[in-house]
């Protein structure tokens, strides 16, 4: 006959190693991490804004701080929403001739976004001051772009091809 | 069609764009002269401004079927950062006249401006 302590001993054994194989299927933290990964591959895909099925909710503009996380404007404090005259002004004009640019970002947003970013870049590059007129590559097509660097930050005027 | 007249930032900033000792920018300046407005569009973010020329006058002997002027700004009251503009010429008539501001919304009207070219000198070559 085993004596109490030893009884004792056997159960505090076989608890310490069933108790963190029930945590590790089961804790909070498990659970919470598997979801946090979903979202973020959700997120990762809102983020590049060039899903063709991307729609803003009605009361939610896209901003540049929002769509494209490490862009040059966002890290330069330049980031905001996007006005929408300015998209108007810039994609429903026909003789832009940017309906494939838009195509190939997905949304007229994702387009502007990327000339954003590319603008910038040239800028960043080419050491650029004041108003500026620069061809850069979105999508793997040429775009005229003009604009103006204010604090350091490319600000779309107008962009054709 | 009822056609308008220039206004006067379209006026200048035309005379601005077509000046020059160049074959291809006189023949555009005839074609000014009796050039009317189409339409006009303000989008907020700037204007189109679509122009009506005399198809009986000769045409400008461009380098492009498509041809963009465009080194012309502007100090405008209400636009912190200013206005660009672009001239469309096809096939060597005056086409389209656009103007835009650098992100910030469009006055409702526009009443004195400076006009400046971009650089401090035009390169006309590419006409």
């Amino acid at each position: 006959m085993k004596s109490p302590w030893f009884r004792l001993l056997i159960l505090f054994i076989l608890a310490s190693l069933l108790v963190p194989a029930t945590a590790s299927a089961n804790s909070p933290a498990s659970a919470e991490g598997l979801v946090w990964a979903i979202g973020l591959q959700e997120q990762a895909q809102v983020a590049g804004a060039a899903s063709p099925t991307l729609e803003l909710r009605p009361g939610c503009e896209l901003s540049y701080d929002d769509c494209t996380s490490g862009s040059p404007p966002a890290a330069k404090g330049g980031g905001g929403a996007v006005d929408p005259n300015k998209l108007k002004h810039i994609f429903d004009q026909a003789r832009h001739n940017l309906d494939d640019v838009v195509e190939a970002a997905g949304s007229r947003e994702g387009a502007f976004s990327a000339l954003q970013g590319a603008a910038q870049s040239a800028v960043d590059a080419g050491g650029l001051t004041g108003r500026f007129e620069t061809v850069v590559n979105v999508s793997g097509f040429d775009v005229t772009v003009g604009g103006a660097v204010v604090d350091g930050v490319a600000r779309i005027g107008t962009a054709f091809r | 069609m009822i056609l308008h007249d220039l206004t006067d930032l379209e006026r200048g900033v035309l005379d601005a764009l077509l000046s020059g000792e160049n074959h291809v920018l006189e023949v555009l300046r005839k074609q000014l002269r009796n050039c009317r407005v189409r339409s006009r569009e303000l989008t907020g973010s700037g204007f189109f401004t679509e122009l009506q020329v005399d198809r009986g006058l000769p045409a400008a002997l461009t380098s492009a079927e498509m041809l963009r002027i465009g080194d012309v700004n502007a100090k405008i009251s209400g636009l912190e950062h200013g206005a660009g503009f672009v001239l469309f010429v096809k096939d060597g008539f005056l086409e389209m006249l656009e103007g835009y501001s650098y992100e910030e919304p469009w006055p409702e009207s526009v009443g004195e401006f400076e006009l400046s070219y971009t650089g401090k000198s035009r390169s006309l070559e590419s006409l």
